[in-house]
């Protein structure tokens, strides 16, 4: 009995202890069949592995083999260690430097673990430790701006600006309406002026606007030399209009002559002589030297004051002189001032039938009134009271000849826009013209202070063009036919929209009053008879992009259209413009140099734009190194696995 | 009786047995859905940490852009800007410098890298949602500008567990300016001359004895610290001094020695007499000016306070001779 019950004793023991052992091994084989804990410690390593790479700067591996050959062929910089691993091995891969990425991460994780583990990003692996992989794999992630397949991860940008360049442009160089010979008295005309020295002259043609001759075979058209040389029989006649008033015959003609081989760097002068048998002779309006040619010019800033002179053509008249220059102020201008110096010689002075002293120098500036008189006047047409002689002639009393010289002060009554002042020596229209020569003198290349000249100074509160702008001058013909009133559309084009100075140049044959309109804008209006400038300034405010129109008509003091005073196709509208000499930076390039190029052509073709050929500009640039591209964000991915 | 009663406790035995191993096993189901669950917010906060970090790195690459797009709207127009912290704000947050879209910034602000994310996240089962706000642009010291901002990230997870984390941050990014262009020099000189901006390698590395350093800095137009001289925010104003909007305690100023001879040769005239310190010489500031033994006749220095409580002539070593 007692020997039974040790054998239950025992048996129960041995069942207890294999229960027991059997409730040891249980559990662990029951865990590890739980693969999310397995997945657990996979994933906390792969944690580990993307903060090592995205926290520890690459300088703690300067002394790894790959790393260190780089810093030592000079490939990546002490300042790129500055970068964390993730960041450096990103830039590695996505720049194409793929084995050195691969190199370094070997380096970096090589006997951190002995699990398998791999680093990839956008589904290519940069380095798996491992060819297979287990069922249970942790992955870990890590997102990084910057990179994308393909592309780089940084590079230069580039801008560049014309240094010097040569641009074609427009010079035009008007003759003023101006007289006068009487009844086949020689009038004559000296336009003295200077082009620049280094410019190349391309194209010089001069538009002849003349009162002459008693029929269109154009008799007393005596001279036309351009510095000297003989240029009448060349004048190709574009438009003749005859008119006769009872006996007289008299002729307005409009040509045209190339003058190119004549007109020069430097001084020039132009030399005119006509006359008309039964009449009166002058210049109209419209006559004007037009030189294209290239210019030199360094980028500069414009200027925020101006001064200038305009200087009277030398007018010497036989039956009296007259002369109208015109002259612009901006219709932004501040503290306008203007003044006249006019230097005469041979001026009648007279006395009329009640031994009055006549006025035999008159002005008007801006007005049809008088603004300077030296004498008597009848009334505001101011011709003296002396016996008539003829149709046009008075026989006042003359008491000697005047050399006058005036200083006058113009700038109270100055106009923003198109200003005309008129001089008149012994002349008062067709109620008395002078019998003796008078002249206005001018010289302005070898005697500019004693010159006539209108003297103008104006300030602008902004430079009108700035640095690394260029201005260019063009002008556009009106063509079609001669007609009264005319009309006038052009197109202004996009790069053409900042237009700073613009002006109407009229070509008319007989004149009276005229009325300039731009885009339904009055621009001027004649102050008074046969005040036709050459030069109309057309507010550039006024201007819009796309078709602008200007409108020219001639009409009579009455105020009706005049019958036959025609605008003639040879008017002309002349404007400037700015145009940009520097391009910004464009897009990033892998190399300075590709970028720089860029910079450069952009200029080129901005510039060849408006007419300025790449071999004629000199360019500088600067390139800006190390702009990244904001690509991905890419996933960088950390995978740990078993080995099998 | 006794064969009965250890049956019984042998039956008894193993029932404690089979209850262990049914507890066990519920604990074991439960401690994995717990590792599952776990794993998900592990991934969710990483995403967030993620995101964080690399809001800091496109910062510093939208950054780069921005000030690069400021600087080419100075130097190209000849118009400084009128706040550039603000401007440079501008351009990161929506590319443009007065509304006016900049080239340099497309696809490269703040809401690109934005919008981005949000995609990513939801390519990662997150619902994303990212604001950046109170964007502020500063100067750091003389070479940095900081960009701080607020950036706020709801994550949303409905998809395996659900689960939501939204946080709000304050973050810093510290960008260096060198190797910009220093907006001063092209503004003051009909956009002629172009200098970028370079700390001098011989900062603080001056000799009595031996001009070769500072000659170096002459000819290379090498950037010191200043403490009035305009910071980098400021030349983008066009300003030559440091505006008390950006005045730190720490120095924030800039200054360069300009290369008289190098403005010559671009056509420009000179101020012989003036200091070629650039942010004095450009502002024709009076100040006494002195000719400095051993260097080029052109060359004339003040004696201005400047970084370190001291003056341009003690900073820089050298002796005056008139």
């Amino acid at each position: 009995m007692e020997m039974k019950g040790l054998a239950f004793t025992t048996d129960i023991l041995i069942g207890l202890s294999l229960a027991i052992a059997l409730i040891m091994l249980i559990p662990f084989k029951t865990e590890s069949s739980y693969s999310e804990v397995n997945f657990q410690a996979l994933t906390y390593q792969a944690n580990d592995f993307v903060n090592i790479l995205s926290n520890i700067k690459a300088n703690s591996f300067k002394n790894s083999p790959t790393i260190s050959k780089l810093l030592e062929q000079g490939i990546i910089s002490e300042v790129e260690l500055n970068k964390t691993l993730l960041d450096l091995i990103g830039s590695l891969w996505y720049s194409g430097n793929k084995s050195i990425a691969t190199n370094i991460t070997r380096e970096i994780f090589e006997g951190l673990t002995e699990k398998c583990f791999a680093l990839q990003t956008q589904n290519e692996t940069i380095y798996s430790s491992c060819d297979d992989f287990s069922d249970t794999v942790a992955v870990s992630y890590r997102i990084e701006s910057g990179y994308e397949v393909g592309k780089p991860v940084s590079g230069y940008v580039a801008r560049a600006w014309a240094t010097k360049f040569k641009k074609n442009t427009t010079k035009i160089i008007p003759f003023y309406p101006e007289g006068s010979g009487w009844t086949a008295q020689r009038l004559e005309v000296t336009k003295s002026f200077a082009l620049p020295q280094d410019i190349t002259i391309y194209n010089a043609t001069l538009y002849v606007s003349i009162h002459f001759g008693t029929s269109k075979s154009g008799a007393q058209f005596e001279q036309l030399k351009v510095n000297n040389v003989q240029k009448k029989d060349d004048v190709r006649w574009l438009y003749l209009q005859e008119e006769s008033y009872g006996s007289e015959v008299t002729t307005a003609a409009y040509g045209v002559v190339d003058v190119t081989e004549e007109i020069k760097t430097g001084s020039n002068s132009i030399y005119l002589a006509i006359g008309t048998p039964h009449y009166h002779s002058h210049i109209h309006p419209g006559m004007r030297l037009i030189v294209t040619y290239s210019l030199t010019q360094e980028s500069s800033v414009g200027n925020k004051t101006f001064r200038e002179r305009y200087y009277f053509d030398d007018v010497v008249g036989r039956t009296g002189a007259w002369s109208m220059v015109s002259f612009y102020i901006p219709e932004n201008a501040k503290n306008a001032s203007a003044y006249l110096h006019l230097k005469a010689f041979g001026v009648d002075d007279t006395r009329d039938l009640l031994g009055r002293n006549s006025s035999d120098v008159i002005i008007y500036f801006n007005s049809n009134n008088i603004f300077y008189k030296d004498g008597y006047c009848s009334s505001s047409e101011c011709y003296p009271l002396c016996t008539l002689q003829g149709t046009y002639y008075r026989n006042c009393q003359k008491v000697g000849v005047m050399n006058p010289e005036l200083f006058l002060n113009l700038t109270n009554n100055l106009t923003f826009g198109t200003n005309v002042i008129s001089v008149y020596l012994n002349s008062y229209g067709d109620i008395h013209w002078g019998s003796g020569e008078a002249r206005i003198y001018s010289d302005p290349l070898n005697d500019p202070e004693n010159s006539s000249y209108v003297e103008v100074y104006y300030e602008l509160e902004e430079s009108i063009f700035n640095y690394g702008e260029i201005d260019i001058t063009k002008e556009i013909l009106f063509g079609g036919n001669a007609s009264n009133p005319k009309n006038f559309t052009f197109e202004l084009k996009p790069s053409q929209r900042n237009v700073i100075e613009a002006f109407i140049h009229i070509a008319q044959s007989f004149s009276s009053l005229v009325n300039v309109s731009l885009n339904n804008f009055r621009i001027f209006t004649s102050p008074s008879l046969r005040v036709v400038p050459e030069n109309v300034y057309a507010f550039p405010n006024k201007l819009v992009l796309g078709n602008n129109t200007v409108r020219i008509v001639d009409f009579q003091p009455g105020g009706s259209i005049s019958s036959t005073n025609y605008i003639l196709p040879w008017s002309s509208f002349e404007y400037t413009y700015l145009a940009k000499g520097l391009v910004g930076y464009g897009s990033v390039f892998n190399s300075s140099k590709l970028a720089i190029e860029d910079a450069k052509e952009r200029l080129l073709k901005q510039m060849g734009e408006e007419g300025i050929k790449a071999e004629e500009i000199q360019v500088d640039s600067q390139s800006v190194q190390g702009v990244r591209w904001l690509w991905g964000p890419a996933l960088f991915k950390i995978l740990v696995w078993e080995k099998k | 009786m006794k064969g009965i009663f250890f049956s019984m406790i042998v039956v008894f035995l193993l029932i404690c047995l089979l209850a262990f191993l049914s507890i066990q096993r519920s604990l074991i189901f439960f401690h994995s859905t717990q590792v599952a669950v776990e794993s998900r917010v592990e991934a969710m906060v990483g995403f967030y940490e993620s995101i964080i970090r690399d809001s800091r790195k496109s910062m510093e690459i939208i950054a780069g852009r921005a000030v690069c797009s400021a600087i080419n709207y100075v130097v190209t127009t000849g118009t400084p800007l009128q706040s550039s912290n603000e401007t440079i704000a501008e351009l990161i947050l929506q590319g443009s410098i007065e509304g006016e879209a900049q080239p340099l910034m497309e696809s490269s602000t703040i809401i690109d890298w934005k919008q981005m994310i949000e995609e990513l996240g939801k390519m990662q089962g997150f619902e994303t949602s990212v604001e950046i706000e109170d964007l502020v642009v500063e100067p750091e010291d003389s070479f940095h500008i900081s960009i701080s901002y607020s950036i706020l990230v709801k994550l949303y997870d409905n998809r395996y567990v659900t689960a939501n984390l939204t946080r709000k941050s304050r973050e810093k990014v510290i960008f260096s300016i060198e190797n910009m262009e220093d907006p001063l020099y092209p503004l003051n000189t009909y956009g002629r001359i172009v200098n970028v901006i370079r700390l001098s390698p011989h900062w603080l590395n001056y000799s009595k004895e031996d001009l070769t350093n500072l000659k170096d800095d002459l000819n290379n137009s090498y950037y010191h610290p200043s403490l009035y001289g305009a910071s980098f925010l400021d030349r983008l104003e066009g300003k030559f001094f440091v505006q008390s909007k950006y005045w730190k305690e720490k120095p924030i100023g800039l200054e360069s020695f300009v290369n008289k001879d190098k403005l010559l040769s671009a056509g420009l005239s000179i101020n012989t007499s003036a200091t070629n310190i650039d942010y004095l010489y450009f502002s024709k500031s009076d100040v006494a000016a002195y000719l400095i033994s051993g260097m080029p006749t052109n060359f004339r220095l003040d004696n201005e306070t400047t970084v370190y409580e001291k003056t341009h002539l003690e900073i820089y070593n050298v002796t005056a001779i008139s």
